[in-house]
């Protein structure tokens, strides 16, 4: 009973605390490993089974979907789990029949990636990485100034097209008035009055996305010129998954 | 679509989209700054919990239709709108929805009780009902030659209680014409109503050749003959019956 009360008083605290999210998915590990090996009818390999990458992003939806109401965490942890795996199965049977590039062929075992002419400049492409890591890095750092993180972001992102609409609007006057943006950087405070009143936006929508339009607004300023690059059109060298 | 990966955590990754979407989504051994396609996205709680919100208010309205159309259901085919008292000797009580469908019988005396034993008359009409019943109580011996038929009727409305008394009346004695004499009276319901109370000539509605002491010149009782009182018409005697009048005189 006091187990459970520990458990229900941490998935609480890492609702709203990214890093208590963080520190709970690895207590769990095992748990979530255990659940994994279960559905798949042995241990999983983590860095090669992405079952187990799945069974972690749905312990961390159970964090945030869990209440008292619901009855036993890990109960409800392991059905959601449960479910995300079977999902998970179901859109990759819909590739089954495809050829994998990493599936060794013939006797010597040569993989059909390794019999393919490779085209890449790799120095070139871990060089644009680079350069996209430390501009991410530097944005994250900045948008902590601001009491935000990506995490925040994505929580605080408008999902209906009316909002994103609304959004962008207000980000467009903002691109053509510097003079806001200068505010932006000096104060470390969205001027919501002068974006509401500047793009007709109404106010309780950029306060109620108020972290995305930080970091929407940041990427604007200088020194974001790939990130911009990539909201503009596909970022080249990217690697595909 | 392309997304990037911008945060990397222990259970998942926040990616941008190239519409400036920011989403959670499995962590694949990414790194930051990797260009992904196709991840697997976390079903936000948000969209979870709206999603769930939407269902339960869709429920909420789906039963409030459910509700509203069993309460309309219930008024027009199971609520009692009017009843029936049928008496010959047995008394039998017909409860009638909206739609004149018999929705309960139940035998108002002893002899009304033996009538309806065996007898299922829900969802009858009431006519179909009455005659079922009257051919019952013939075929039991409580019917004789130049018997009695009452009805007394229990009616929301004036309309409702004079259409169905018409409907009574003239459907009985169509069932009854050629096979036996009876009387069949029609009357208002009362509180006070007995089975088998004599009925007063004043209060009835009556056929099949009884005296019609409620001749009137309008309704299921006219007899199409009309009725002229001695100050006006043909009938006139030329003498003003003054008093009592229909008429209000305005001096002014």
């Amino acid at each position: 009973m006091d187990q459970e009360h520990s458990i229900v008083q941490q998935v609480y605290a890492a609702k709203n605390d990214v890093q208590a999210a963080d520190w709970l998915i690895r207590e769990y590990l095992p748990f979530i490993k255990a659940q994994t090996a279960k559905f798949l009818q042995r241990p999983p390999i983590e860095g090669q089974d992405d079952e187990l990458s799945i069974a972690m992003l749905a312990f961390y939806e159970a964090i945030g979907g869990y209440s008292r109401l619901r009855g036993n965490f890990l109960h409800y942890a392991a059905m959601l789990i449960r479910h995300r795996l079977i999902d998970f199965q179901r859109r990759e049977a819909r590739h089954r029949g495809h050829i994998s590039l990493h599936e060794p062929q013939g006797e010597e075992g040569v993989t059909l990636e390794d019999s393919l002419a490779d085209t890449k400049n790799h120095s070139e492409e871990f060089l644009a990485r680079r350069a996209t890591q430390t501009e991410i890095e530097d944005l994250t750092a900045q948008m902590w100034q601001f009491g935000v993180s990506f995490a925040d972001v994505a929580e605080n992102c408008p999902r209906q097209q009316r909002t994103l609409e609304a959004c962008r609007k207000a980000m467009e006057y903002a691109r053509e008035t510097p003079e806001l943006l200068e505010e932006l950087l000096k104060t470390k405070r969205l001027p919501i009055s002068w974006l509401s009143q500047g793009s007709g936006v109404d106010r309780k929508t950029l306060e109620r996305h108020r972290s995305y339009l930080v970091a929407l607004l940041l990427i604007q300023t200088n020194g974001y010129e790939i990130i911009r690059g990539h909201l503009a059109q596909v970022l080249k060298g990217g690697v595909k998954r | 679509m392309k997304y990037m990966v911008v945060e990397c955590h222990v259970g998942y990754v926040v990616l941008l989209d190239e519409r400036g979407n920011f989403l959670k989504a499995a962590n694949f051994q990414y790194q930051l700054g990797q260009t992904v396609e196709n991840p697997v996205l976390m079903q936000s709680w948000a969209s979870l919990q709206k999603r769930r919100g939407r269902i339960a208010r869709l429920a909420a309205l789906a039963a409030c239709f459910v509700f509203a159309f069993g309460i309309l259901f219930y008024q027009l085919f199971a609520a009692v709108h009017s009843s029936v008292f049928l008496s010959i000797n047995p008394a039998v009580q017909m409860d009638l929805n909206r739609m004149g469908k018999v929705v309960r019988l139940r035998g108002v005396n002893a002899d009304g009780v033996a009538l309806l034993k065996g007898y299922d008359g829900e969802g009858l009409s009431q006519l179909d009902a009455a005659l079922q019943l009257v051919d019952r109580a013939a075929a039991m011996g409580f019917l004789e030659e130049d018997g009695q038929v009452s009805l007394a009727i229990d009616a929301p409305n004036e309309e409702l209680f004079q259409d169905y008394s018409a409907l009574l009346r003239s459907g009985i004695e169509g069932h009854l014409e050629g096979q036996t004499t009876v009387t069949v009276q029609v009357i208002r319901y009362t509180p006070d109503w007995q089975p088998g109370q004599p009925i007063s000539s004043s209060d009835a509605q009556t056929g099949s050749g009884g005296a019609d002491y409620n001749d009137t010149d309008y309704g299921p009782n006219s007899d199409g003959v009309t009725d002229y009182d001695t100050d006006y018409g043909p009938d006139s005697d030329g003498v003003t019956d003054y008093g009592d009048s229909d008429y209000d005189f305005d001096d002014g």
